[in-house]
């Protein structure tokens, strides 16, 4: 019984399109790559970085495995076992960001001055 | 006996005049001349360029320049949205590869990287990245690429033999010019010099290149003068205006005249827009990325065979630029400023003083000199030495104040006569006009303590 309601369940979920449900909420979205910001993109295939043309990567979309913290996106390819892509190397089909505005009034006053030097910053480790 | 008194005191003149310059007591002359470059050039700025443009010739050198600008918010806004690793200066490596190799996915001429790298940082592990994605992007575009390489004795590290080796390096600083731009140092070119050799001497030189320097000016360039820097006060258009939040304002020939007499005599109003085109490392990024179809013609039209000059505005980092109009600027406008002068006006570019522009003072000076000693002979000395009982007549004070007083008015018109020759004919910044009318006023004080000694010593 509790199969037959299961296998009811999902049914229905993917009939409304819910099927990414529970993944989004496990922080597991599924993202896909639907295009490439050059003709070239720069892969690390097994740990090794190379220049790949990206026609050598099949279909777009290309599904998205797994993001590291250094915003690289893991992909399937035949090039390696392990093959990721940086996320600034490519668009996908997320939400693309709001385009912040700039000022281009970046005069300051000619006394404007602070005696300090900037620091290493919270990157560096 | 007269013309012996007439020599005597021409070379008086001459000599007071030269120890004053020699002297340059407390740096008075410098900043004098500091002072009115700066009043000069601000009021000229609004002109600048002298070729405005028109239909014949709808562009200028202000369109084959552009800035690319790292600031907080684009370190920010490109961290936020996952395009670069480091969220805080420095950024990494790769992420300055990031950016650059897009100016050369656009296919930029040349660019100036203006960042010093001294050592690879230990902290960092994506240099060999870096180099590897600029070469990559290099060998496809044929865009030319050079580094900040400091001073003209720089003790180059390992890190910077490699960037010299896989690029070029290009110098960035320097000594002994007060406020001057060189264009080389020992023999080594700056980097606006290097921009300008590839955007003007090169065979599909920019159309707005005017008097292009001769191949012998180049070879000879050690003894090109230093750049006397010509800044421009009409804002660029924004690229993006739609992704701009303050827009400049225009230029406009009413308030300029309105103003001019006030920057003369006191503070500039500062322009808050830098004259140069400026682009935004993260619309760089975000455009290319997710730009309309239109956005990227529009990117691709501001970067494609264009010089640019990659640099950074941030709290902090003290590279900054005081122009006569704008105030304080990012340190990379100086460069972009400089080789828009080289590109507008080529070899009649303003040049900063040297060892002629200072012996053309002495024999300016020794020619008014001459000419005020004619004025106070004639006027009054030859009378005075002859008729020492006069002196306190009513006759004689007379004659003296008029006689100062024509040497004043001579003496001025000769002055601006000789700032006019050697700036707008000659080419050089504004210099030594204040130093000639203090001496000018001196050659009455003179007079007047000669008057006052000859009066104590009964001559």
């Amino acid at each position: 019984m509790k199969r037959y309601i299961l296998i009811l369940l999902s049914a229905v979920m993917a009939f409304t399109g819910q099927s990414n449900l529970f993944a989004a909420e496990a922080g597991n979205k599924s993202i896909n790559i639907v295009a490439f910001d050059d003709t070239e993109v720069e892969l690390k295939i097994d740990d090794k970085y190379q220049y790949i043309e990206v026609s050598e990567l099949g279909e777009l979309p290309i599904a998205v495995v797994e993001e590291n913290k250094d915003h690289w996106l893991k992909i399937t390819t035949t090039l390696g076992e392990s093959t990721w892509v940086a996320r600034s190397s490519v668009k996908t089909d997320e939400e693309p960001p709001i385009k912040n505005c700039h000022s281009i009034k970046i005069s300051q006053a000619a006394d404007r001055g602070q005696s300090g030097v900037r620091g290493a910053g919270e990157k560096c480790k | 006996m007269s013309i012996v008194r007439l020599i005597f005191r021409a070379l008086a003149y001459f000599l007071i005049g030269l120890l004053l310059f020699s002297l340059n007591p407390l740096g008075i002359g410098d900043k004098g001349d500091a002072i009115l470059q700066n009043a000069i050039y601000g009021v000229l700025a609004p002109t600048y360029p002298s070729g405005i443009p028109s239909s014949s010739n709808p562009s200028s050198a202000q369109d084959d320049v552009l800035v690319v600008l790292l600031t907080e918010d684009s370190i920010r806004n490109l961290y936020d949205d996952g395009l670069i690793q480091a969220n805080e200066w420095p950024i990494e490596y790769s992420d300055h590869a990031n950016i650059i190799s897009r100016l050369m996915k656009y296919e930029a001429r040349s660019v100036f990287v203006d960042v010093y790298f001294k050592r690879k940082r230990s902290t960092d592990d994506t240099a060999e990245r870096f180099i590897n994605s600029l070469h990559h992007a290099q060998n496809r575009s044929g865009t030319k690429l050079w580094f900040a390489g400091g001073y003209k004795d720089e003790d180059l590290s390992p890190w910077q033999e490699e960037l010299k080796d896989n690029f070029g390096l290009t110098l960035n600083g320097w000594e002994g010019y007060g406020g001057a731009y060189p264009l080389y140092d020992d023999a080594q070119s700056s980097a606006a010099m290097d921009m300008y050799k590839e955007a003007c001497l090169e065979e599909d030189s920019y159309q707005n290149c005017n008097n292009t320097f001769s191949s012998t000016m180049i070879d000879d360039g050690v003894s090109l003068p230093a750049v006397s820097v010509r800044w421009g006060a009409r804002p660029a258009a924004a690229i993006f205006p739609e992704y701009t939040s303050e827009e400049c304002n225009t230029f406009n020939w009413f308030d300029f005249v309105k103003q001019s007499p006030s920057m003369l005599f006191s503070e500039i109003e500062s322009v808050g827009c830098p004259y140069s085109k400026v682009l935004y490392a993260d619309d760089l990024v975000h455009i290319d990325k997710f730009g309309t179809e239109v956005e990227k013609a529009r990117l691709s039209e501001a970067i494609k065979d264009k010089s640019i000059l990659y640099g950074m505005y941030l709290e902090g980092l003290h590279d900054t630029v005081t122009s006569p109009v704008h105030g304080k600027l990012p340190g990379v406008m100086l460069h972009a400023m400089v080789l828009d002068n080289l590109i507008t006006y080529g070899m009649d570019y303003q040049r900063a003083t040297d060892e002629k522009a200072e012996q053309l003072s002495y024999i300016a000076w020794a020619f008014i000199s001459f000419i005020l000693a004619v004025i106070m002979w004639r006027l009054y000395g030859r009378d005075f030495y002859g008729k020492p009982t006069n002196l306190d007549s009513d006759e004689n004070i007379w004659k003296r104040k008029r006689a100062i007083q024509w040497t004043h008015r001579v003496g001025m018109i000769l002055v601006i006569i000789f700032s006019i020759y050697t700036f707008m004919i000659l080419q050089y910044e504004p210099y030594n006009a204040i130093g000639f009318l203090v001496l000018i006023g001196a050659v009455g004080f003179i007079e007047d303590l000669i008057a006052f000694l000859a009066k104590k010593l009964q001559l």
